[in-house]
């Protein structure tokens, strides 16, 4: 469903992908780990559409469509979904409207009826009890003052009512404590299916033991430079990322 | 003259003797001792220049330039009545006021509260006490005051009206001052005036709105110049709210003079959106301890409109309250003035002052002169001021349109999200969404061009 080839992605004139290569297939789940400042949420920011991001070369394809054609809004309606490492406060925006707004405006995309009050509201505390959230924040503005264990929960409800074809999940672990960890996990894992994919960027090991990956990809300074299964997250964990030296670096070993 | 003033152009000099001719039998009466006071210290005095530090942002030469006829009372056309009863309906038109060119409509207008009176100045006994305070009141405002247009105001006001509000006696439900111009050929000039007294422990909430007919000549404008004087007794509570949606040729300067006795409470929201001048000078006097003054202002603009709101609250005495917040969105050419002057005097100790002014610019050719002035005399207060300029964030464009939200709706929503401290602050619900949803269909019209 995903076809990333020889991408290359400059911010600001500094190169920070430099030529990554990654096929997703439907019903896989591929984890991307790699030291700070590689270039992980890049990706992510690049798949998602954000413009500050120059592709200078290589291409993207998705679902067998050019996706850097597409705006962000299109992306989304077109079932991609970026989880936010980071994400961003919008005081005044109740949590409980955006998500009303967000749910039917993609069930227009997709040519499904507008669900009205009633049917929202079942929805939504449906989502919320299967992530142990307390309905309390839905009165609240958009991840307003939410701790950071909250605002990562708010992003899997998101991507629980949106129900994206590909997730790319940034980080989505990190700020979480031991419960939400398998909370969350156990969300993304209800929605593993035969056609939706996963890209779950993460530094941990321990979220892969949850969310059990089919490849582990690491990237270094911007390039793909080891792939391999859930066995590469364990001895990354182990021996960190010193001895996978990068492809064409000139630093001896 | 000072160099801070220009002269009065002739053609609005002239106006007073033309109201003069065309009031035959009321020009003996005692309020029209204040009509002559109004204009005769309005020659002197002047229209403030742009050298004048409080109209440096705002020019009014557009205003002054025009060339305006007084209305005659008694005309309203079947398109304006249509209009007036569709805006009766937002509170059941159980207590409505109409004003059409700023001409009071008995036959429009219905009031039926107890303990509540509206009175036409001209229908009181000459000696009665009521119009001797009154009358009192107005006349000093104008010897005082230093803006011209309560000046001009009074000179032009045909049918002066005061609003009474017993001791005691508390309403809920708004009553509504529904302002609506129509004119064919000639631009006007409408001069209403009203002075609202709240006796001891007494609430009222009132409901502005300013609308004038679009079918009419294009060249025609209309320059609605309002006065309002509102006595806020001890431990009384006046709630205002305004909405303005004038054409996009009009005119509007409203001057509004509160003043607060003890333990009393005054809350104002003004929300324009439509207008090519709109100026609101709105200044809070605290007489007395105690109390807690609210000012909010919503504006939403584009195209050539400017919209500048100067407020000035006087912290005379101890143990007051104040919270002051204008929030707008400026589109298009469009500009927005605000000039907010708080004065805590050596005298009012454990004052509690707020202020704040937020513009979120839509467009580069818009243009917001924000001046918030925190003046303090007394020691032991706290008191914060500031103003933000801003455009919209793209980080949170990004975020709700990788929901899947278009560029409008996620624009939309970013705008009506910036302005939501001050819609919350109405606590009656069926103004709060009548506020809201006037501003978002403006909203709509707000772009970059
Ligand atoms: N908008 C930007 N402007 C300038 N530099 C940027 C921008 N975005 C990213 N970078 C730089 O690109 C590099 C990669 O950043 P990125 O956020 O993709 O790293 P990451 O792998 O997600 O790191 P972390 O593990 O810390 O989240 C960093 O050096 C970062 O400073
Ligand atoms: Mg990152």
């Amino acid at each position: 469903m995903l076809k990333i080839k020889d991408l290359r992605v400059s911010v600001e004139d500094t190169e920070i992908l430099k030529g990554v290569n990654l096929e997703i297939k439907p019903g896989e789940v591929h984890a991307i780990m790699g030291p700070n400042g590689s270039g992980k949420s890049t990706l992510g920011f690049v798949l998602a559409g954000k413009d500050d991001y120059e592709v200078t070369s290589g291409s993207i394809e998705y679902m067998g469509q050019d996706l850097l054609e597409l705006d962000p809004d299109e992306r989304a309606r077109e079932g991609i979904f970026l989880g936010f490492q980071y994400p961003v406060e919008i005081p005044g925006v109740s949590n409980s409207n955006f998500l009303k707004m967000i749910i039917n405006s993609i069930r227009k995309a997709r040519g499904q009826e507008e669900l009205d009050a009633l049917q929202m509201l079942k929805l939504l505390k449906e989502k919320i009890a299967a992530l142990s959230m307390d309905v309390s924040m839905l009165k609240r503005s958009l991840n307003d003052g939410f701790s950071g264990g909250e605002k990562k929960r708010n992003e899997i409800l998101q991507m629980a009512v949106l129900e994206p074809k590909l997730a790319v999940l940034d980080e989505t672990d990190s700020g979480l404590d031991i419960d939400a960890l398998k909370v969350v996990s156990d969300g993304v894992n209800s929605m593993r299916s035969s056609d939706r994919g996963f890209l779950v960027i993460t530094h941990y090991q321990r979220l892969l033991n949850y969310i059990v990956p089919d490849y582990v990809h690491v990237l270094i300074d911007g390039k793909i430079v080891k792939s391999g299964d859930k066995s590469l997250a364990l001895e990354l964990e182990e021996r960190g990322y010193d001895w996978i030296k990068p492809e064409g670096s000139t630093v001896p070993a | 003259m000072s160099k801070y003033h220009i002269e009065i152009p002739s053609h609005f000099s002239e106006l007073f003797g033309r109201l003069e001719n065309s009031l035959n039998g009321q020009s003996d009466k005692p309020y029209h001792r204040l009509r002559k006071k109004g204009s005769e210290l309005l020659m002197k005095q002047g229209f403030p220049s742009t050298r004048n530090e409080d109209y440096k942002y705002t020019a009014l030469n557009r205003v002054f330039n025009e060339k305006y006829e007084i209305p005659e009372s008694g005309k309203i056309s079947a398109q304006g009545k249509t209009a007036i009863e569709s805006i009766k309906k937002i509170t059941q038109g159980e207590s409505s006021l109409c004003f059409v060119n700023g001409i009071y409509q008995a036959e429009f207008s219905s009031l039926n509260l107890e303990g509540v009176q509206l009175i036409q100045l001209s229908q009181l006994e000459e000696n009665s006490s009521k119009l001797r305070d009154v009358l009192e009141k107005i006349d000093e405002t104008i010897s005082h005051t230093d803006n011209p247009f309560i000046r001009l105001n009074t000179s032009l006001c045909r049918d002066p009206l005061l609003l009474f509000v017993e001791r005691g006696v508390k309403i809920d439900t708004p009553i509504q001052l529904i302002h609506y111009y129509e004119t064919e050929n000639s631009s006007l000039i409408a001069s209403p005036q009203l002075i609202i007294m709240a006796e001891e422990s007494s609430e009222i909430s009132l409901l502005e709105t300013h609308l004038s007919s679009s079918s009419r000549n294009n060249t025609c404008k209309v320059f609605s110049n309002v006065f309002q004087r509102m006595l806020v007794g001890k431990n009384a509570r006046i709630k205002h709210h305004k909405i303005q949606e004038l054409n996009k040729e009009d005119f509007l300067i409203h001057n509004l003079i509160a003043s607060q006795e003890k333990d009393s409470h005054f809350y104002a929201i003004t929300a324009d959106l439509g207008s090519r001048i709109t100026r609101n000078n709105l200044e809070v006097h605290l007489k007395d301890s105690n109390t807690w003054t609210e000012m909010f202002g919503l504006f939403a603009s584009n195209g050539q409109q400017h919209i500048d709101n100067q407020t000035f609250l006087d912290h005379a005495k101890p143990h007051c309250e104040s919270r002051e917040w204008y929030k707008g969105v400026l589109g298009g050419r469009s500009r927005g003035v605000f000039n907010g002057k708080v004065l805590v005097r050596q005298d009012a100790q454990k004052t509690n002052a707020f202020q704040q002014n937020n513009t979120l610019l839509i467009s580069d050719n818009a243009r917001m002169d924000s001046k918030p002035q925190l003046e303090i005399y007394a020691d032991d207060v706290k008191c914060s001021h500031g103003a933000t300029i801003g455009y919209m964030d793209s980080e949170v464009m990004f975020y709700l349109k990788s929901r899947g939200l278009d560029e409008q709706q996620a624009g939309e929503l970013i705008k009506i999200a910036f302005l939501a401290e001050v819609f919350e602050s109405v606590e009656n619900e069926s103004i709060r969404n009548l506020i809201a949803e006037k501003v978002i269909v403006k909203l709509r019209t707000i772009y970059e061009s």
